[in-house]
């Protein structure tokens, strides 16, 4: 890993959002059972996009789903990246299409997606993301076997 | 899908594709001879195939006959093929072979006397067992047989397939009838084949829609069930870790509910049988010439009805992609606006180079789409052609144009009049 190792911080505010609120529910109990303390969930991107965009409003990390009706993720992902204060917050992609997939993960990449992910996913697979991009020390990873 | 479904599919599709709708017709100039004297033989040879012969004094002289005319016409011939024969099995021979090779005569001029045993009518019937395509016109010295006879010996379901000449014939006499028969039957044979092509697409079409289909209706539940999945999968692994009672059961209860929510899905699917393969390979092409060719496909369909084609701009602009999905994209097209119009009207193509993108324009001069039906005309399996339309067209071509070509399909009323489908894709750019 390159940098500094960083001993994780799970006062971290994330803005977790999905329309669909059974996928929503999971994803908040996997962060929470990572040890996440503050989840900001919004099932409506509209209402995201302006909570996005509210510069007051503590964000450290944003997962989103890519399909939602009205703004999808990509819109929210554009939003973040042209924003003044929010363009350097870790940004993490959900999405389930995957006949668009190659097409998605290209435009999400030239939006400097931080990292993307297909449903279904193990709660493993998103903490070893989360931890990767926030560059935490990956603790049982490192214990020795 | 297992690995030899697919190849299954794929060669299925090759196989379509090598009976290529696009093979051009090609005419077919062969012309059978039949009579028992020599110098008869060589007369028709003299007339139909000149080149190596004095063509400008053909004086046909039958040894029954004593009547003889002089003809001196200098006229253009076509390239006939002249298989000349003297005998009626020779006759039969040459014919079945020509059907085996795939090389059958469109026309035969028959001698009525061939010597001892059947005679020339009798040959044309047997030959019309083996040929049904090939035309006929009997020569003959002597009145022997009424023209009302032959009709009746021949059935009369055969009486566009043959004509009479008394001999002795005259050069234009001969040269005219090899012409308006061999016209007559390559005409009737090309629009066979182009009819059969055009089915060709329209299966092609149909079998990609049934494929189609599958992947738009997948791409629609795709997300639907990797939301499902995601219950599942999350619920289960949340599971694992908690010893709280009450999370558990509740975790549990959301699985059963994805799960039979999944099963509903799966449910819809029963008759949509195979994915889409992509069975060509992906290559760059000219726009317009995809155009052209959907033209070609449907001239007939065209020229029988009363419908103009225009070709307002033809930018020459070359995309990267599927060209017989392409194909297929404008053929439908096309056929939704003949169908829009009813087989009158007008259709406009127009190809732009906007720099980044090929833009093109498919418009009719029907009475276009009502503004709130706008909105359904790309919902599967919404449509207007009744029992006629499968309702996947639009929502196929808008798949094949924005998955498979990355581009954008829009449907929208013309501002003066009909229907317009403007599609959008990008091009390739040169290096």
């Amino acid at each position: 890993m390159i940098g500094a190792v960083l001993e994780p911080n799970f006062d971290l505010p994330v803005l977790l959002i999905d329309d669909d609120a059974m996928v929503r529910d999971v994803v908040a109990q996997y962060l929470e059972s990572f040890g996440f303390t503050k989840v900001h969930q919004l099932g409506d991107p509209q209402k995201a996009l302006k909570y996005l965009n509210d510069p007051l409003n503590p964000i450290g990390l944003i997962i989103s789903d890519w399909e939602m009706p009205g703004v999808n993720g990509l819109t929210l992902l554009k939003a973040v990246r042209n924003h003044p204060v929010r363009k350097r917050v870790p940004f993490v992609m959900i999405t389930s299409q995957r006949s668009m997939e190659r097409f998605k993960i290209t435009q999400a990449a030239q939006m400097r997606v931080s990292s993307y992910l297909v449903k279904p996913f193990r709660a493993e697979t998103l903490k070893t993301k989360i931890w990767e991009i926030l560059g935490w020390d990956a603790i049982e990873k490192n214990k020795p076997a | 899908m297992s690995e030899s479904a697919a190849k299954k599919i794929e060669s299925k599709f090759s196989d379509g594709i090598s009976e290529s709708p696009q093979s051009a017709y090609q005419p077919n100039l062969r012309i059978l001879v039949v009579d028992d004297e020599p110098e008869i033989l060589k007369s028709y040879s003299d007339i139909l195939n000149p080149d190596a012969q004095d063509s400008n004094v053909v004086a046909l002289r039958s040894t029954r006959s004593k009547a003889a005319t002089k003809v001196s016409e200098a006229v253009p011939v076509t390239e006939f093929e002249v298989i000349a024969v003297d005998s009626f099995d020779k006759a039969i021979t040459a014919v079945e072979e020509g059907v085996k090779a795939g090389r059958p005569f469109s026309l035969g001029f028959f001698d009525v006397m061939l010597g001892e045993g059947p005679d020339g009518y009798d040959l044309v019937k047997q030959i019309g067992a083996v040929d049904p395509k090939m035309y006929a016109v009997f020569v003959t010295a002597y009145n022997d047989r009424s023209i009302d006879s032959i009709q009746d010996f021949l059935g009369s379901d055969k009486t566009q397939k043959w004509d009479y000449l008394n001999k002795p014939f005259s050069h234009g006499e001969i040269l005219q009838k090899a012409r308006s028969f061999t016209r007559l039957y390559n005409l009737t044979e090309e629009k066979l084949l182009k009819d059969k092509q055009l089915e060709e697409v329209r299966r092609q079409l149909l079998e990609s829609e049934k494929l189609s289909s599958v992947a738009a209706v997948a791409r629609g539940v795709s997300h639907e069930f990797g939301n499902l999945l995601m219950q599942i999968m999350g619920k289960a692994d949340l599971c694992l870790v908690t010893d709280n009672q009450e999370k558990m059961k509740e975790g549990f209860e959301v699985i059963l509910n994805a799960t039979q929510r999944a099963n509903s899905i799966l449910e819809r699917f029963k008759d949509l049988s195979n994915p889409h393969a992509k069975y060509e390979p992906r290559q760059n092409f000219y726009v317009h010439e995809v155009i052209d060719e959907a033209l070609l496909l449907m001239e007939h369909k065209i020229r029988t009805s009363e419908l103009k084609v225009s070709r307002i701009r033809t930018d020459h602009v070359q995309i990267e992609g599927y060209k017989t999905a392409m194909l297929q994209v404008i053929v439908n097209l096309t056929l939704n606006a003949i169908h829009a119009m009813g087989d009158r009207g007008q259709i406009d193509f127009t190809v732009s180079d906007l720099g980044l993108e090929a833009e093109i324009r498919v418009r009719d001069y029907g009475p276009g789409i009502k503004e709130e039906s706008l909105k359904k005309v790309l919902e599967p399996f919404y449509t207007t052609k009744g029992s006629e339309g499968t309702g996947l067209g639009l929502p196929i071509c808008q798949e094949i144009i924005e998955v498979d070509h990355r581009g954008i399909f829009r449907v929208q009323n013309h501002g003066v009049k009909g229907l317009e489908v403007v599609m959008q894709i990008p091009k390739v750019t040169e290096v």
